[in-house]
């Protein structure tokens, strides 16, 4: 009888784990039937990706795409919700977990009561994270998702309010109705896979409140889908273990996926453009079908085929470009979004055949840029790499291409050729345009120029003249500043105070470089004590990054205590001023002990004081036109 | 039982050197991947699929190396010579290919599947199955009085 026993132990555990894989817990089954969850046009979900791709799948987990929009859980929640009270503009907001674990915020209601949000979701997860609450309404109880006006600043750790992170004037008040963006029309398209915002009622709706949504996305976030295709089909064909081996061993057999290393150089950068490239649908007749089932863009096509990018003479409904202001005036981009936009622009991509994928991967270590091993832009070493992998012939010799030293970051492509001239998501960035430097094209166009954001003591002029003595006679002398500040004067301290916003916050970011060219730094420093005041808190905000990265630096004049201390959001101009005076005050005396006067000074006197009267005739030039990003 | 049949003791003996074979090859092996872990070499940790065949084979190799040797220390005081005979070739067979193949499965791997040296796994599972169950089968527990 024990030989019977023995026979049928060696069945028990094949029965056992069989069996046991219809009970319970099934990862991809319980993804695809969670709210919000659609498993419509093929899409079958990151989870589904893991089981063959493990390694891809762990690579893109790690990455900030993935986790762009996430349900409120404690592991996703980057901000402290203590109850603490958090204040702007006189305002309070408490951000605290009510009775029941919910994540929610007391605000300011609209008639100057109070009113409770709760957390619907995040997004974002890399620089900061935005909330969004659940708003019900109308007879059907179909929702929206509107975003709440604090969010939190990851790399700070601190509170914002939304003012502060787009690159707006100063506001006085809030709740405004620009804080509740409706995600269901906005964020919903780039922050999360296959959208479909479901509108239920497109053209019968009364304005932005009254808009109802059956919202559904493939994956919360930024998936594997979004890039690859749908993959339902895959999943489906590639789960017989023959099929796959055929295709291992080079049979033919069809993927329906998409590899974006393998598409045609349109179709590579269309993939990154779908949502790195600010656009219109291609017939406004289009709008219908985007708010109702989504957009038709899928990886593989050609983007133009279904949207036009944004440019600086885009239309809508008058003949007047609408997006004028997110360019310089020579149309390209200075808002991040558009990088699309720069590579399609770029010389690089238009007779070469550079692709996102030539500098970027989704799949490799470095999350934060997303950049490949080895094509790290800032990296000292290898920072070259990106360009040296066509221009072979100009890594033979830098200098003589450069005529700067090698082991100075006038010797970095991106310096010259891609500079920090881009704004978004409270930061400078490198502009995705690749060109030549030309002082008197940037000069006209009222642009941040590649030398003088190095060169700070260096005027346009004198940019001009150097780019002839080295490169010939193809650059001409630049002949006035859009912005009407004197030629003469140095380029960086004319753009900070007289410059339009994305001017400012370029120049204050310029300003603070630590690999900044030697030189008379006077100048720079009470320009940027100045702009401490700027009128637009993203100004303020990279004027004081810039000062404490000085402070840490050699040279330091002793205000790093009082710097660090000014908070450059959600005051009030009366309050700022005050301060601002007070340290320009003091600058002689810090200034003695470690500067020494220059004669080509434009904003200290050579007894070190600040020449007040040119800086208010520089700030008087500023442009007063309101920047407003659109994200 | 003809005259080439080998002896009892023959059987025995090339089922212990199998163990001894096995435990001389993947005892080393688990020592090679600590020092991949420890000099953390991206290739071995680059794809997940390597590093679990590749433990897989260590781990294998050594387990049935150790079966291998206590097979030939118990056979011939439980098992009949005839029957104990044959059981010691299919023990030996498939404690050599599974560790074989998931060795060599994880050389050339794919992201989601290994190599098709792995076709060699299931060969080694059944034969050892098969011989674990003839083995206690074949038991008397009557010979170790």
């Amino acid at each position: 009888m024990w030989k019977v026993y023995l026979l049928a132990a060696v069945l028990v555990a094949p029965a056992l784990v069989l069996s046991a894989l219809g009970w319970g817990f099934d990862p991809v089954e319980l993804r695809a039937t969670r709210p919000l969850v659609h498993r419509n046009g093929g899409f079958a979900g990151a989870a589904s990706c893991a089981t063959c791709h493990p390694d891809h799948h762990a690579s893109w987990r790690q990455t900030y795409h993935s986790t762009m929009t996430q349900r409120p859980t404690r592991e996703a929640i980057a901000a402290p919700f203590d109850g603490s009270d958090v204040v702007f503009f006189g305002q309070v907001a408490r951000p605290h977990v009510d009775a029941n674990g919910t994540f929610a915020m007391d605000l300011p209601g609209p008639s100057g009561g109070r009113r409770i949000a709760k957390v619907a979701f995040t997004v974002g997860s890399h620089r900061y994270q935005q909330y969004f609450e659940r708003v019900v309404g109308g007879v059907d109880g179909q929702a929206q998702f509107r975003r709440l006006p604090v969010l939190w600043h990851v790399q700070e750790r601190r509170w914002l309010h939304i003012n502060g992170i787009f690159l707006d004037p100063d506001r006085t008040a809030w709740p405004g109705p620009e804080d509740g963006a409706v995600w269901n029309v906005n964020c919903i398209f780039c922050h999360n896979t296959a959208p479909q915002p479901g509108m239920a009622n497109y053209g019968r709706d009364g304005g932005s409140a009254d808009m109802r949504f059956d919202s559904r996305v493939a994956e919360l976030g930024i998936g594997c889908e979004s890039c690859h295709g749908p993959g339902a089909d895959h999943v489906a064909g590639m789960g017989n273990p023959l099929r796959r081996y055929r295709s291992y061993l080079g049979g033919n057999v069809e993927l329906h996926v998409v590899d974006p290393k393998a598409l045609d150089k349109e179709r590579s950068v269309s993939v990154c453009g779908q949502c790195h490239g600010q656009r219109l649908p291609k017939h406004p007749s289009m709008m219908r079908t985007i708010l109702e089932t989504g957009p038709t863009f899928r990886s593989g096509d050609r983007l133009q085929d279904h949207v036009t990018a944004i440019s600086r003479e885009t239309t809508i409904a008058d003949d007047k470009p609408a997006f004028a202001l997110r360019f310089w005036s020579d149309g390209t981009p200075r808002l991040t979004a558009y990088e699309y936009q720069g590579v399609t622009g770029s010389p690089c991509y238009q007779r070469g055949k550079m692709t996102c994928e030539s500098c970027h991967s989704m799949h490799g270590k470095n999350v934060a840029g997303q950049m490949k091993a080895g094509m790290r832009v800032r990296d000292a070493q290898h920072g070259n790499q990106s360009c040296l992998q066509c221009h072979a012939e100009i890594g033979k010799d830098v200098a003589a291409h450069t005529k700067h030293d090698t082991a100075g970051s006038g010797s970095r492509c991106t310096a010259c050729h891609t500079p920090d001239m881009v704004y978004g998501v409270l930061g400078v960035r490198i502009s995705h345009r690749i060109e030549t430097p030309d002082a008197a094209r940037d000069a006209a166009a009222g642009r941040p120029h590649a030398c003088t954001m190095c060169h700070l003591d260096k005027s346009l002029r004198w940019a001009g003249a150097e780019l002839r003595r080295m490169y010939g006679d193809q650059f001409e002398a630049p002949a006035r500043r859009k912005d009407r500040a004197p030629i003469d004067l140095a380029d960086s301290v004319a753009s900070v105070l007289a410059g339009d916003p994305v001017q400012r916050v370029v120049y204050a970011n310029a300003l603070g470089r630590p690999d900044r060219a030697p030189g008379p730094q006077a100048d720079a420093w009470v320009a940027l004590l100045a702009t401490l005041g700027d009128g637009y808190s993203s100004v303020r905000y990279q004027a004081r990054k810039s000062l404490l990265a000085r402070e840490d630096g050699p040279g330091s004049l002793g205000y790093r205590k009082d710097i660090a201390a000014f908070d450059p959001f959600g005051s009030l101009m009366p309050d700022r001023q005050p301060f601002v005076a007070r340290m320009l005050a003091s600058f002689p005396d810090r200034a003695r002990k470690t500067l020494r006067p220059s004669p080509g000074q434009v904003i200290v006197r050579l007894d070190l004081q600040p020449d007040l009267e040119a800086i208010v005739r520089l700030l008087n030039l500023q442009d007063g036109k309101a920047i407003s990003i659109g994200e | 039982m003809s005259d080439v049949t080998e002896s009892p003791d023959d059987s025995t003996r090339q089922t212990v050197v199998t163990g001894f074979f096995l435990l001389a090859v993947f005892v080393p092996m688990g020592l090679t991947l600590e020092a991949l872990h420890a000099l953390k070499v991206p290739v071995y940790f680059g794809s997940s699929m390597r590093r679990e065949l590749w433990t897989l084979a260590h781990a294998h190799g050594g387990i049935l190396g150790i079966l291998c040797l206590v097979y030939g220390s118990v056979a011939e005081r439980w098992l009949s010579a005839a029957a104990g005979e044959s059981i010691a070739k299919w023990v030996r067979w498939g404690a050599v290919l599974m560790p074989l193949g998931f060795l060599l499965g994880g050389i050339g791997t794919h992201e989601g599947d290994p190599s098709l040296g792995i076709l060699l796994v299931p060969v080694g599972g059944v034969v050892l199955i098969v011989a674990l169950v003839r083995a206690g089968l074949d038991c008397r527990p009557s010979r170790s009085t």
